[in-house]
């Protein structure tokens, strides 16, 4: 290797976050560049379910076999970004019975446990579930907090040396021979470009990997695939509910904090960027999963998020398509010789990903260092959440200004919706109506913000977006007083930039 | 239980029905005095309003530059919008509307001030300026007139910041402009909001002694600001000549609070009974009349209230007098259908042409009477405040003024058998 090899990993989910641990701990110099915050894409954007593999356990044995491994290991060395809430596989009354002995099987030779448990256990346990239960049983899914998972690998990655950007966009490359010599990067705030020296590049950009790898001159065949997610308002679950029949849609509840994520859906989209939901296919989702939550119709609703799924193209589409990884060799293609792209998976073996492509890197660059992802621990580097009701910002969630402030950090531009990731920051019912203000006027005050009120109307339109699609119900209401507050009472839309 | 009139709805638009009814005889032609009561879930949306009447603020709605004269603009809007709630109330019921409101505020001593024809400009919680017509006469005071502005700011208050609003109030206003902190020193360790705050400032010795604090700030032509918290009982004493403006917080809004107050004392003296934490969900009816409301407690329990009159001022959206189903929307009171349109939002939440979903309500005729189709649907019952489409209150900030007009039109309407 020579000595100021530099890997430069694009995109800051958990498998471009994963990677930059990997090459880390291995003693590799290595920096990475993500155009929005951590976790902002795929990573932060889907049920937030760590899978135990029993939902892969029919039609993609080896994927239930890596979510197994690696629910394990998560376990093991991320406590502090899981629940251990266990899920249970539910087959109605009028599920294809025959599917549970094809699934009992497929559990077993992956290894996955299961426990068989009466549903009147279960019901007892969540009321508000279809009583007409033919078989339950539990497996270890849990819960899993994708952006402290970033944010904790980034952290492990800094304390060795990695450099982690964030708004940061890849623009070009500087490629000479055949070969990437440095990438065009802008600062997103300042708007400066610069030229980044690296000697391998691994573009981990998730749905956005097909036009980091179009700036390379190399097409790649990305489905981009939308799957629609609804936070309500409660948790109505301890356990993550699965429906015990082959995949489809909105059949996986998951309980996280004070609120239950419902979903999800599949469908092809144009670009990672155009992801839009309606109405009408919230409605749809809603009836699916009233299968399994009879009142879930009526229940509050506050949110509707969408996250993207990069699939490869050649393996089928939606639901048929493989959850399987794919590695991209450029030097097979006709694009450069050093640079790799990683493609697909899931959150849950997102470590197994990083290690399967450091290790094709480090052989290249002719290192032998063994990974340690899965032996190390991560570092739990989040602000301590308030204890009293003392310079209180946001009264959901607990969250103070001091909190505020660790959250920003040494940053003068930031988003609030970066500080939400680290705090929860206007996660709770009002869905930040009141600690936005607050949280925004408080950090004017203490911070250096070059735009304070563009801070706080991106902000609110960014939580719009949100509740556009789910606009009934209590949620109407909320965001008519929210309306009220910021329209009637604050006048801000008349109120310069 | 029967009453003359039942007005359902305790906000702005329910208070001003009654008030106007009471000038009215009973519509059955005894010559006594109408009985009145208001049967209401909540407080009404006081607590989230600036406790200013706004009767128009932008015309167009997208133009900046505020409106001058409510009145005259209010002309060409209801020309250009038969639809609009002050369109169907008529100018006669504005002006007595106005003149009526004044004249009890000065009688139970919250006096208000100024006139539907001239807005002024006052300072809120962001920094904006927003126009407003009618204002506690404690709040009427000329920002643009101050030599310099010093805006202040409790430690303890969580809703108002008051390097915010200074550096926000520059971008609109010549003068020199500063901040400053202070403290309550009362001991509490927890963050407050405005009522709070304005609770222990209720006493004259609690709030001398906070004053004591502000008064060193107050040299020469300035003008200090402060977030409104200055006792929920603001009748004119000694600080009201001294040069403070209170400026609106966010909800629990002290200044909407006072107003709501106020207004719900001065008419239960008059002999208007207050229903207070019921709500009314179904009613019964006779052809094309109402003949009885049936209102129920947080426990379940249940009373028949039947009336000759029936006022609903129950709020839009927020206030739970519309609900919204996903793809319909209702009345909650009579279940009189909504027309809801056709996309229900824009993409943007700042949006100056407003929200369709805001601008949904039930359709009335010029006497308020609920409409579809060409037909009144119920010939007692009087629609008034934002259960009325036809405007977004929130954009045009029209909202308090709307419902001071429309509630004191129905409430004369009821009183006269309509």
């Amino acid at each position: 290797m020579k000595k100021d090899a530099v890997v430069a990993v694009i995109g800051g989910g958990a498998t471009g976050t994963g990677i930059l641990r990997d090459l880390a701990l291995r003693g590799i110099p290595c920096v990475l560049v993500e155009q929005n915050d951590l976790a902002s894409g795929t990573s932060g954007r889907f049920h937030g379910l760590l899978h135990s593999g029993a939902r892969y356990a029919v039609n993609d044995p080896t994927s239930a076999k890596e979510c197994i491994q690696e629910n394990r290991i998560l376990k093991e060395i991320a406590p502090h970004c899981i629940e251990d809430t266990g899920g249970v596989f539910i087959a109605l009354r009028d599920d294809d019975p025959s599917y549970i002995d094809k699934w009992l099987e497929g559990c077993r030779e992956a290894g996955i446990p299961t426990r068989d448990m009466s549903p009147a256990d279960l019901l007892s346990e969540v009321p508000l579930l279809n009583r007409d239960i033919r078989k339950v049983f539990a497996v270890p899914d849990a819960a899993i907090d994708g952006f402290m998972l970033a944010y904790s690998n980034v952290c492990a990655a800094r304390s060795r040396g990695a450099r982690a950007r964030t708004y940061t966009r890849v623009e070009g490359f500087r490629i000479e021979d055949r070969k990437i010599t440095g990438i065009h990067l802008r600062d997103l705030f300042s708007g400066s470009a610069e030229i980044a020296d690296c000697s391998f590049v691994i573009n981990a950009a998730g749905p956005w990997a097909g036009e980091i790898s179009d700036l390379a001159g190399d097409r790649i065949p990305l489905l981009p695939d939308m799957g629609i997610l609804l936070a309500f308002h409660h948790r109505f679950t301890g356990r993550v509910l699965n429906r015990l029949r082959a995949p489809g849609d909105g059949d996986i509840f998951v309980p996280h904090g004070t609120v239950t994520i419902f979903g999800t859906t599949s469908k092809t989209i144009g670009n990672a960027d155009g992801a839009e939901i309606h109405r009408e296919e919230v409605q749809e989702l809603l009836r699916m999963g009233s299968e399994l939550i009879p009142e879930v119709e009526r229940m509050r609703i506050i949110r509707a998020f969408a996250g993207v799924r990069p699939l490869i193209q050649a393996a089928g589409t939606g639901r048929e398509a493989t959850r399987e990884f794919s590695l991209i060799d450029h030097q097979s293609m006709a694009g450069p010789a050093n640079m790799l792209s990683v493609i697909g998976g899931k959150l849950t073996t997102y470590r197994h990903m990083a290690q399967t492509a450091v290790d094709l890197v480090a052989a290249r660059l002719g290192i032998d260092t063994p990974c340690t992802t899965h032996k190390e621990q991560l570092p739990s580097p989040l602000p301590e959440r308030a204890a009293t009701l003392e310079d209180m910002v946001c009264e959901c969630e607990m969250v103070n200004k001091k909190m505020l402030l660790e959250a920003a950090g040494d940053r003068d531009n930031f988003r609030l919706s970066d500080l939400r990731r680290l705090t929860r920051l206007g996660m709770g019912p009002c869905q930040g109506t009141y600690c936005t203000f607050r949280a925004a006027c408080y950090l004017h005050e203490r911070k250096n913000i070059s735009n304070p009120v563009a801070m706080l109307t991106e902000d609110i339109q960014e939580r719009w977006k949100g509740i556009r699609p789910i606009l009934w119900g209590w949620q109407a209401r909320q965001s008519e007083i929210g309306r009220k507050v910021y329209l009637g009472l604050l006048n801000m839309e008349r109120l310069q930039q | 239980m029967r009453y003359d009139i039942v007005i359902i709805g305790a906000g702005l638009a329910g208070m001003a029905a009654a008030l106007s009814a009471l000038r009215g005889k009973s519509p059955g032609g005894s010559g006594d005095r109408c009985s009145i009561a208001v049967v209401a879930k909540g407080a009404g949306s006081f607590i989230s309003s600036t406790g200013y009447i706004h009767f128009l603020g932008y015309y167009p709605a997208a133009s900046q530059e505020p409106v001058d004269n409510p009145l005259e603009s209010i002309k060409l809007l209801c020309a250009e919008h038969p639809e609009h709630p002050y369109a169907l109330a008529g100018t006669e019921a504005f002006n007595s509307a106005v003149a009526d409101f004044l004249r009890v505020t000065e009688e139970f001593s919250l006096p208000y001030s100024g006139s539907p024809v001239r807005n002024k400009l006052l300072p809120v919680a962001s920094g904006a300026l927003i126009p407003a017509a009618l204002v506690p006469r404690s709040s009427d005071k000329d920002i643009h007139q101050a030599g310099e502005l010093i805006v202040v700011g409790l430690k303890e208050l969580m809703d108002f910041y008051p390097a915010w609003v200074a550096e926000n109030l520059k971008k609109s206003l010549p003068c020199p402009i500063s901040h400053r902190w202070l403290s309550l020193d009362s001991g509490i360790k927890r963050a407050l909001n405005s009522y709070d705050i304005a609770l222990t400032l209720e006493s004259t010795q609690a709030r001398d002694q906070f004053l004591l604090k502000v008064k060193p700030l107050i040299t020469g032509e300035n003008l200090v600001l402060l977030p409104a918290v200055l006792g929920l009982n603001r009748s004119p004493g000694n600080d009201s000549e001294l040069p403070l403006l209170e400026v609106p917080t966010l909800p629990p809004s002290v200044i909407g609070i006072r107003l709501g107050e106020y207004l719900r004392r001065y008419l239960m003296g008059k002999g208007v009974e207050f229903i207070h934490g019921v709500e009314v969900r179904s009613s019964s009816r006779e052809g094309r009349r109402c003949t009885a409301i049936t209102a129920s407690s947080p426990s379940g329990r249940e009373k028949r209230i039947e009336g000759k009159f029936f006022v609903l001022a129950t709020g839009g959206i927020s206030g739970g007098g519309l609900e919204v189903y996903p793809g319909h929307m209702e009345e909650t009171v009579l279940q009189i259908p909504v027309e809801s349109p056709e996309s229900w939002s824009n993409d943007d939440f700042f949006s100056r042409q407003g929200q369709p979903l805001s601008r949904a309500g039930v359709k009335a005729n010029t006497n308020l009477q609920p409409m579809k189709d060409g037909e009144i649907l119920f010939e007692n019952v009087l629609v008034a405040g934002s259960t009325l489409g036809g405007y977004d209150p929130f954009v045009e900030k029209s909202g308090s003024g709307v419902a001071l007009v429309t509630g004191y039109r129905a409430g004369i309407l009821a009183a006269g058998g309509v």
